[in-house]
């Protein structure tokens, strides 16, 4: 009976790909190339920038593959490569703070309508789409507003669903440092988002 | 509460945690924002990776795993087996896991494993058991100087050794080591006569030739048992080299003034003396010390103190033994009673052997040094340093004069002669075999010096503050 590759560990299809197996390190790609493009995306900030890393991440995969002895789970090594050389772009990079990717565009004018005058324009269904619009936009926008060192323990538990534990072996600090982190992260976004919370109460 | 809001918790501690959030109106609040944080966190959208990058990664991966493909899977029967399940346990992904299916397949793992730690440990212990036999911390070469400020006390190695009880081998020259019991030495006179008729060399040939036959034992120095070896290794028609022939000339500028010289050693016995065997430390003596060869050691013992039967004396070596007459035998008896730690008896046998040597003085040194070290170990150092003096002054080419330097130096050091001790050793370490020996009893001496200036000093003051209370005194009154 055939396994199903999707039922292979990240270890096994690594291991496959040692022994020369091409396409276990495709399925990998395909496994990891969304949640890892989004953590280099929130952390660089540029999308031009954050395609080239995410190329550079699994090229690396793919000249050190062997050297991943299985001491951890490989989505710590991988986040933790991809970390890496997003610490190495940001040390090379002056940041700059630049509008959100998601930021919807204003014709004429720098800021939109606020949440109120939006609600008070349209009828409710065209508010709530725009809202939710908005919404997204301005969470993206507040989560790269975080500190890095809160936004890459957010990025690594809200979009891989890393444990904290794992989190930890990624960043390395304690796992109640970590936690801390986290902590001030959501209470940062609570404060940058706190306008729209009886929107998403209602959609709770 | 970020436990519980990810879900960390277990159930009682969730529980426990519910519980104490609806009773603490704070906590209730803050659970409250991070809920509220949560839940605009979770609506982050996630965006499309592009898909060009996809390719180039791709064409990388597959050249690499076709460079990887033939080595790791060379045979073809295997790939075609079905694929086992895939492994649960992380840690055998690998070369470890390629590995292990090559000795033989899941089943062989335990055991391969224990056999792999098995071999390891054998092999480790096999390759260092002979390290650990070769390591000798005493198989150093390095001279260790001890640090002045760790001496503490007399020398203690210019203490005499034991005597060192060696035998020759009548037959083959070699130094026999053991232990003679009391009944072996009356022996040992009969058979010196047995065993000199056996020397190849005829006695005319070397001046008190009886006593170059004597066993090569009871080497009191380094310096006398390397040239009693030389003396049994000749009489077995060995070639020995002559030791350090080019020190005659710097040995001599070595020697205080008034000392005598030898006149050149190889020179003085003539052809018939073969060169000597490689030089040794102890054979390393200044040609003063060579020209001593000639005459011959009388702290020698007889040689074949051994089980077998000693023929009987020829009458040359008869006619020798009686020349000798009366201080052989008691050098003989002083050495018996030296060696039972019976030194004022040990004293008077040598001085009886140094006042009447009788015909051949060749025991004269021998025994004066010996006179000395008796009345060193008797505790006599200022007799012991007049039979030094006499030694060094009457006897320079004597080859144990180097020892006698040392032990000299000692008993001046004794009795608080320190620059006397100081001269002496620094005419001893000139010498190549003693020089070592002769520089750590200089780093003593120093520190007895150092201590003697001490209690000068400190007797000085001593002295001096009655003096000046005397003074203060006055000028009150």
């Amino acid at each position: 009976m055939m396994e199903d590759p999707d039922d292979l560990s990240d270890e096994e299809l690594l291991r496959r790909f040692n022994e020369g197996d091409a396409d276990a390190f495709e399925r990998l790609v395909r496994r990891y190339e969304r949640p890892l493009y989004n953590f280099i995306l929130r952390s660089v900030r540029r999308r031009e920038r954050a395609d080239e890393l995410l190329q550079d991440v699994f090229m690396k995969v793919v000249q050190r593959s062997r050297d991943f002895k299985g001491n951890s789970k490989l989505s710590t090594w991988l986040y933790t490569i991809a970390r890496n050389l997003c610490i190495d772009h940001s040390r090379k990079m002056v940041f700059r703070r630049h509008k959100s990717l998601d930021a919807p565009s204003r014709s004429g004018d720098d800021e939109g309508p606020t949440l109120l005058e939006r609600q008070a324009a349209g009828g409710p269904e065209a508010d709530r789409a725009a809202i939710a619009k908005d919404l997204q936009a301005r969470i993206a926008e507040a989560v790269e507003e975080l500190p890095e060192e809160q936004r890459e323990v957010f990025l690594l538990r809200q979009v891989e669903g890393m444990a904290f534990k794992e989190i930890a072996s990624v960043v390395g600090v304690p796992e109640n440092t970590v936690k801390s982190r986290m902590r001030y992260a959501l209470e940062r976004l609570q404060r940058a988002l706190d306008e729209y919370k009886d929107y998403v109460r209602e959609l709770k | 509460m970020i436990e519980l809001l990810y879900e960390e918790l277990d159930e009682s501690e969730a529980n426990a945690t519910r519980a104490h959030l609806e009773g603490c109106e704070a906590c209730g609040d803050a659970w409250d924002r991070l809920s509220l944080g949560h839940a605009f966190g979770s609506r982050l959208a996630l965006e499309e990776p592009p898909t060009d990058f996809r390719a180039a990664v791709m064409r990388a991966a597959r050249e690499k795993a076709a460079e990887r493909a033939p080595a790791a899977d060379p045979d073809p029967v295997e790939r075609a087996a079905p694929v086992s399940a895939p492994r649960e346990d992380a840690d055998e992904a690998g070369l470890w896991a390629s590995f292990v299916r090559w000795v033989g397949g899941s089943a062989m793992r335990p055991q391969f494993a224990m056999a792999m730690t098995l071999v390891l440990m054998v092999g480790i212990g096999l390759w260092y058991l002979p390290e650990l036999r070769r390591h000798d911390p005493a198989d150093t070469h390095a001279i260790v100087d001890p640090a002045p400020g760790d001496e503490v006390g007399p020398s203690a190695s210019l203490e005499p050794a034991e005597p060192l009880e060696l035998r020759t081998d009548p037959h083959t020259g070699r130094i026999v080591t053991g232990d003679d019991g009391e009944e072996e030495r009356p022996r040992r006179v009969a058979t010196t006569e047995a065993t000199s008729a056996q020397a190849p060399r005829p006695e005319a040939e070397a001046p008190g030739a009886t006593h170059d036959d004597l066993a090569v034992d009871e080497a009191e120095t380094p310096t006398e048992m390397a040239q009693a070896e030389e003396r049994a290794a000749e009489r077995q028609g060995q070639v020995i080299e002559e030791p350090m022939l080019d020190m005659a000339e710097g040995a001599e500028a070595l020697l205080a003034q008034g000392e005598s010289y030898g006149s050149g050693s190889y020179g003085a016995e003539g052809s018939a003396r073969p060169p000597s065997p490689p030089p040794s430390q102890a054979r390393t003596a200044p040609a003063y010390a060579r020209e001593a060869q000639t005459a011959p050691m009388p702290s020698v013992r007889q040689p074949s103190v051994q089980q077998q039967p000693s023929p009987p004396p020829t009458a040359p070596q008869q006619r020798q033994q009686a020349s000798t007459g009366g201080a052989g035998e008691r050098y003989q008896l002083g050495m018996d009673h030296y060696r039972g730690r019976r030194y004022r008896a040990a004293a008077e046998e040598f001085e009886a052997v140094v006042r009447r040597p009788g015909p051949d003085r060749s025991l004269v040194p021998s025994a004066l040094h010996h006179l000395a070290r008796s009345l060193r170990e008797a505790g006599d150092c200022r007799a012991a340093v007049r039979s030094y003096d006499n030694l060094l002054s009457q006897h320079g080419s004597y080859r144990g004069a180097p020892d006698a330097m040392i032990e000299a130096a000692d008993c001046y050091r004794r009795l608080g002669q320190l620059s006397q001790a100081r001269r002496l050793l620094e005419r001893a370490s000139q010498n190549a075999g003693v020089a070592a020996r002769a520089q750590r009893e200089l780093s003593r001496l120093a520190v007895a010096e150092r201590e003697h200036r001490r209690a000068s000093q400190a007797g000085a003051a001593a002295e001096a503050a009655p003096a000046e209370a005397e003074a203060a005194a006055a000028d009150e009154n």
